[in-house]
């Protein structure tokens, strides 16, 4: 969206293009597999029968980073593993958002140690946090609603403080 | 004229196929696989060192998180271990309940390995329908502790809570109507040419070199070893029932699934005999308040859906540990990979790593 | 190692119960039948010290492998001792391998079966590091462990050619120990990075780690499309930060 974003002040033609824009964003959120330790099987019931993530819009779990929109770090981040992760973000196009599913992505969950990042967000910025260990299914699900409602406020429009 | 050289390929560590962090180096002649080297500790997560800083309950729900889907029998090796420094005796019904719940647990254990190894090779509708048959299991689970994943179950003692009312009939409801389901799953697999064409004769594991490299569990029964914790060292009360262990012919991975497959019906068989000779009585052994086994060491081993579990405590009389040690087989069973992906192609190679059955918390605690 | 809760204090004129106390001094022997001459009456009993009661969970068991040891390599056994009736064997380092490649291959044992190994940091002894080794033995199915003492910068031998398990569980006591095996076909890191420094499950290594251990990624500057990263190292958990700038990348 670079051609108009920034660009106009807001009026009715950018509200709409939002709701437009923001609505194919949110229904159409293409995870990046990314399931680290435990919460990755919470992660794989999630996709299941019983609680379809499809319904939401992001089935398709895609297996590199250049396709996918949203990072679920599902499990714990260590000391080797954070280069990886960190290049991972980088290889996401815009525009993407990182949800740290769990309490490990968190802050580092039970495991105070020599190895672990204490939480995901040392590494790259995270937009929603999800707390438990591991958080059920239907948690991750009420975390997906809650970045579809901080994807609702996004905005081509120039914003008064840029 | 034309001169070909080998290549390395990194696979993983974020990679569809290998079932968490693990990353492949291959060395490739053409689409050959010449060496495998896995490169592991991406999820060394320092728990044996967070164990000597953690008092003897505290570790428990650690110990749920190393082989996260099998944690029950993670919980009942530590639990075997501390009774046994401890000299405790478990009462009887806690026993069969223990094993009733470890049994489940190396079903639903076993369910996900279907899924996610059928889901590498190709075949997407039975990860559907084997987290169907799962998520019934997580439902009793969820009744009797409360939690779908990382129990924290059992107790040093026996039990920390009674069964809840009507729990051993939905067990019973549920291994009731098991047989038939996983009869679906094999009506999609066992005799599917595809499934057998990508799985017979590929990953061989010869019985010697198994035993040598350590393997145990499916992985090494394949091959024809006879070895199962549950026969050899028993624990808990499995000396009182009556199982089949099922050994495998050939050693590949097509054995290594029909062993996978016999062994739920044979979990069925033993929690249906738990169930009809439950007996009454207490639940948990007396134990004091803060426990504290006096100086000591201890190695007692269980068999989790993986292979040989082990949990090596040292005591110093304090009430922490001194030093804990968790022998992982998914660790030692990934040692064999080389071995079984000689002189195979790339895609054999996720359908081999798939049939190890690997856990990566357990592989690099 | 002693039992204090078990040891009763010594009470003149008192036997301690279990040991096997002469009759208190006075009882009179019932007179035997056949009408012998009583026995004089004993001498009064002296109290002997309480011997603690030996701990069930220490008791001797038979073991073949004990025996097979004590007879083929008694310069190389150190000491015996039991744990929850398991055998427990402390050899010396220097012809371990042979040690294990007998044990292997001697028809009556048959430990073909490495379960575990792994290491103990003991600082306070003189030779600080115990590296374990619990063998099994699939046919006949029995167990012993066994215990090598190492110092600092001893190099205990290998046993990767016994037991082919030991290639990766070796190179896991040296990540976290700093143990080198003597002979082994790949000693390098395998649970830390490569680059890692320290040995972590020693007792003086910290749990929290290092504060060079833990790193941080943040973003400062942004200037059209190029992105400055500074790589933060955190002493200990968000006390002090202290940045160096360390390079540029193209986002």
């Amino acid at each position: 969206m670079g051609l108009i974003e920034g660009r106009f002040e807001a009026n009715i033609i950018t509200t709409t293009v939002d709701q437009v824009f923001n609505w194919a964003r949110k229904s159409a959120l293409w995870p990046m597999s990314f399931g680290l330790a435990c919460c990755a099987i919470e992660m794989m019931a999630t996709v299941a029968s019983r609680y379809d993530i499809d319904r939401f819009g992001a089935g398709v779990f895609r297996a590199t980073p250049r396709q996918s929109d949203v990072m679920i770090v599902a499990g714990t981040v260590c000391e080797k593993m954070a280069p990886v992760i960190k290049r991972l973000y980088e290889q996401m196009p815009d525009p993407k958002w990182v949800i740290s599913m769990g309490a490990c992505a968190t802050c580092g969950g039970p495991f105070p140690t020599y190895s672990v990042v204490q939480g995901v967000d040392r590494i790259i910025p995270v937009d929603v946090y999800i707390p438990g260990c591991p958080p059920r299914p239907e948690a991750l699900l009420y975390g997906f609603l809650k970045l579809q409602d901080q994807i609702d406020k996004m905005t081509v429009a120039r914003r008064a403080t840029a | 004229m034309f001169r070909s050289e080998t290549m390395d390929i990194n696979m993983g560590p974020q990679h569809p196929s290998t079932h968490g962090v693990l990353r492949l180096v291959l060395g490739l002649d053409g689409e050959v696989v010449t060496d495998v080297r896995p490169v592991i500790g991406y999820l060394h997560r320092g728990v044996e060192k967070l164990c000597e800083h953690r008092t003897f309950p505290m570790i428990e729900p650690l110990t749920d998180r190393l082989d996260y889907v099998a944690a029950i029998s993670e919980n009942l090796g530590y639990c075997g271990a501390v009774e046994k420094l401890m000299g405790v005796q478990v009462p009887p019904r806690a026993e069969y309940v223990r094993v009733i719940l470890a049994e489940l647990q190396r079903i639903a254990s076993h369910l996900l390995w279907l899924g996610t190894h059928a889901l590498d090779l190709g075949a997407m509708s039975v990860f559907f329908y084997t987290f169907r048959e799962r998520e019934m299991i997580l439902d009793l689970f969820e009744a009797f502790c409360g939690a779908r994943l990382t129990y924290n179950a059992l107790r040093i003692g026996g039990l920390n809570d009674d069964l809840p009312r009507g729990w051993t009939d939905r067990v019973r409801h549920f291994i009731d109507i098991f047989p038939e389901r996983e009869k679906e799953y094999e009506d999609l697999l066992t005799v599917n040419r595809i499934f057998m064409g990508r799985t017979k004769g590929v990953g061989i594991l010869p019985p010697d070199e198994a035993i040598g490299l350590g393997a145990s569990g499916p992985t090494l029964r394949a091959s024809g070893v006879d070895y199962d914790v549950r026969r050899a060292q028993p624990y808990s009360a499995y000396d009182q029932f009556e199982f089949d262990v099922p050994l495998g012919k050939h050693g590949d991975t097509y054995d290594r699934y029909l062993v996978r497959m016999e062994e739920m019906r044979q979990c069925c068989r033993i929690i249906r005999q738990a169930l009809d000779r439950l007996p009454d009585g207490e639940i948990k052994a007396k134990v004091p308040k803060y426990i504290r086994p006096a100086t000591g060491e201890v190695y007692h081993v269980v068999e989790s859906p993986r292979g040989e579990q082990g949990f090596y405590i040292v005591t110093t009389g304090g009430e922490m540990p001194y030093r804990m040690r968790f022998r992982a087989p998914s660790f030692v069973n990934l040692q064999c990979l080389s071995t079984m992906c000689r002189g195979r192609m790339i895609a054999d190679v996720v359908a081999i790593i798939g049939s190890i059955d690997i856990v990566l918390g357990d592989v690099d605690r | 190692m002693d039992d204090p809760t078990n040891s009763t204090p010594p009470d003149a004129g008192q036997p301690p119960a279990g040991a096997g106390a002469p009759p208190p001094a006075g009882a009179g022997a019932p007179p035997p039948a056949g009408g012998r001459v009583a026995a004089p009456p004993a001498p009064p009993a002296v109290a002997k010290p309480a011997a603690p009661k030996p701990d069930p969970l220490k008791a001797e068991v038979p073991s073949k492998a004990v025996d097979f040891l004590r007879a083929r390599f008694p310069d190389q056994v150190l000491e015996v001792a039991y744990h929850c009736g398991e055998p427990l064997v402390r050899l010396r380092p220097e012809r371990f391998a042979d040690v294990a490649r007998a044990l292997r291959d001697e028809p009556g044992l048959r430990f073909d079966y490495l379960s575990n190994l792994t290491a103990v940091h003991w600082p306070q002894r003189p030779k600080p590091f115990e590296v374990v080794y619990h063998l099994f033995s699939i046919p006949l199915r029995h167990r012993v462990t066994l215990k090598v003492d190492v110092a600092e910068h001893e190099q205990p031998p290998t046993v990767t050619t016994v037991w082919a398990t030991a290639n990766w569980q070796e190179r896991e006591v040296f990540d976290l120990f700093g143990i080198h095996f003597a002979g082994h076909p790949d000693m390098t890191r395998i649970l830390m990075t490569d680059e890692w420094i320290g040995h972590p499950l020693r007792k003086d290594y910290p749990l929290e780690g290092k504060p060079e251990d833990h790193v941080q990624y943040r973003e400062v500057t942004t200037a059209g499309h190029v992105y400055t990263y500074e790589k933060a190292t955190i002493r200990g958990f968000g006390w002090k930060k202290e940045i160096e700038k360390t390079g540029e990348g193209n986002g």
